[in-house]
């Protein structure tokens, strides 16, 4: 089966999990742009990050035979330093246009201060006007509160909600977010958020439509492979092989080629891999035999 | 209160320890360079030691006579320097001192920062560093987070009320006890009940386990018809759920809670509970 992991920081993962996650069937992932575990300073800090996700990361996932997209936009954390957040949107236009740019995120709400609400609206106006999707963070602290507010702000832009995937979800917020036309996805974590038990649970209460699975992976206690573990435990759980791969293939291929920026045909086919190839001069190999197949 | 900051620096420095320190003071007055200023803020880990205070009766007394009194418990050598060398630089102009305060804090890595957070409630003017309080809130660095959360008066006397539920709400969700916020019950309110209330329908709704001293911020204002929950988990089979249900109710002023702690009290076998049960009703009208 073909897997899509929709949100998973690769740039806070080894090479040896890019191979775990090709061995366990990955071929697809999106990285949202995200906060670092520490603020940034300036705006310069975040051209550089946008690079590197646009650059040599989408250059790593493939010599791994995993097609790598990303979502731009600065976080809610660190949009409560105003005039951060005010110069990153100001440079945001340039990045959205770019290759392998799916969506504007993650965008939301961390400690729900107006600050947050503001840069929030903003940059799902932005997606409007360029007419890309929204991958939406639910906050950890108060989360109900915080997505029936991100989706009262996505009302009030008048964004299209069945172009904005709500992320994070739980027992008490997915029913809220199935009541719209908004996408609704679940980081799959070992110890927060949600697990593969409860996960296969709400499969079999709310069905497969507009639901999305993925690690969230960053460089916290987390697993890349919690995509390939919950398609086993949904198995093991009697779920319908074509609803699971529905979850994890089609339903993140769908949402996200509304971007125009991510070729459905393309997609089905796993990246051939060339690891003679170079990034700027720089290989992912040490000294190894290049992979390259034939 | 600097000089008995200064004491206590001195009686746990060695020679060259103190030697080091008496230049940075001198280096505290005008005119100040910023750079060099934030390097022996740096340097005090190193010349000065990391090693606890460990204060004696006889300090601790002392400091229990300051005006606010002074919870040093924490402290270490290294932070007690930094906070007399922040002290002495209150002579600089408002806004010179502002910027290299601020500074200070920005450039400081987790240990700096640290020592910034604890220290910062003893600043003159300390209120306008506020937006430095409620971002250091948003680190990952739980040690960092504790040092702005616990121990520490400068929340419950600053931050508005979002920002201090914000900081209770995290506090549960890390593990850490929310009784070590100062003056919590100075800042209980409807919201951080209802946002209590909340955490424990997702906790529950995930088969997850709930935080046993989240009572003590969730009974206290919630509305009635959350007060059901809190009933249930007075009779929770782990006594510390018992506990601070029951401490949490005391803080209702609600007197309809009279009879639910009454009747636990009188099957109550663990005795820390049934203490804390005798001390809500006393409480209660």
């Amino acid at each position: 089966m073909k897997m899509f992991d929709p949100h998973i920081h690769m740039t806070s993962r080894t090479t040896t999990d890019y191979a775990a996650m090709a061995e366990g069937g990955i071929t697809a992932v999106v990285e949202p742009a995200f906060w670092l575990g520490q603020p940034r300073t300036t705006a310069g800090a975040f051209i550089d990050y946008f690079n590197s996700l646009l650059g040599w990361e989408r250059f790593r996932a493939s010599q791994f035979g995993i097609r790598h997209f990303c979502t731009l936009s600065i976080n809610p954390k660190e949009s409560n330093n105003q005039r951060l957040a005010e110069e990153v949107v100001e440079l945001l236009p340039r990045f959205l246009q770019k290759d392998g740019v799916v969506a504007v995120g993650e965008v939301g709400f961390d400690d729900q201060t107006d600050a947050e609400e503001k840069w929030f609206a903003r940059q799902v106006e932005l997606a409007g006007e360029y007419d890309l999707p929204v991958l939406v963070h639910t906050p950890h602290r108060d989360k109900k509160k915080g997505t029936i507010r991100s989706i009262a702000v996505i009302r009030d832009v008048g964004f299209p909600e069945e172009k904005v995937l709500i992320d994070h979800n739980t027992e008490e917020t997915l029913p809220i977010v199935l009541e719209t036309a908004c996408w609704a996805a679940h980081s799959i974590y070992p110890n927060t958020k949600m697990d593969e038990g409860r996960m296969a649970a709400l499969v079999k209460k709310y069905g497969c439509e507009r639901i999305l699975i993925n690690s969230a992976a960053d460089w916290g206690i987390s697993d890349p492979l919690k995509v390939p573990k919950t398609v086993q435990v949904m198995r093991a759980e009697g779920i319908a092989e074509e609803d699971i791969e529905k979850i994890v293939w089609q339903n993140p291929v769908d949402f996200f080629a509304q971007s125009g920026n991510l070729d459905v045909a393309d997609i089905d086919i796993r990246p051939s891999i060339d690891q003679t190839l170079m990034h700027d001069g720089n290989s992912v190999l040490r000294g190894q035999t290049p992979v390259v197949d034939s | 209160m600097k000089k008995t900051l200064l004491h206590l620096v001195k009686s746990r420095s060695t020679l060259e320890g103190w030697d080091w320190f008496e230049k940075a003071l001198q280096a505290t007055a005008a005119p100040v360079d910023s750079n060099v200023m934030i390097g022996y803020y740096t340097g005090a880990s190193r010349r000065l030691g990391k090693q606890a205070l460990d204060l004696t009766d006889a300090e601790k007394a002392r400091l229990d006579q300051l005006h606010p009194p002074l919870d040093l418990t924490r402290w270490a050598t290294d932070e007690t320097g930094r906070a007399v060398l922040l002290l002495s630089l209150t002579h600089l102009p408002r806004d010179d001192f502002d910027r290299l305060v601020a500074e200070i804090y920005r450039q400081g890595d987790s240990r700096e920062q640290q020592s910034w957070l604890r220290a910062l409630g003893l600043l003159p003017g300390c209120e306008r560093f506020l937006h430095l309080a409620v971002d250091a809130c948003r680190t990952n660095i739980i040690h960092l987070f504790e040092s702005i959360a616990c121990e520490n008066p400068y929340p419950a006397l600053y931050f508005p009320e979002l920002n201090f539920n914000q900081l209770v709400l995290k506090s549960l969700f890390n593990g850490i006890a929310i009784a070590r916020t100062v003056d919590l019950e100075s800042r209980l309110n409807p919201e951080l009940s209802r946002m209590a209330d909340d955490y424990v329908s997702e906790r529950e709704a995930a088969g997850r386990e709930v935080p046993t001293d989240i009572w003590l911020v969730l009974a206290p204002r919630i509305v009635p018809a959350g007060l059901h929950r809190v009933h249930r988990y007075l009779r929770h089979e782990n006594p510390d759920h018992r506990y601070w249900a029951a401490v949490g109710l005391g803080l209702s002023g609600d007197p309809a809670n009279r009879g639910p702690l009454q009747e636990l009290h009188d099957s109550e076998s663990d005795q820390k509970t049934r203490v804390a049960i005798e001390a809500s009703l006393a409480r209660l009208p």
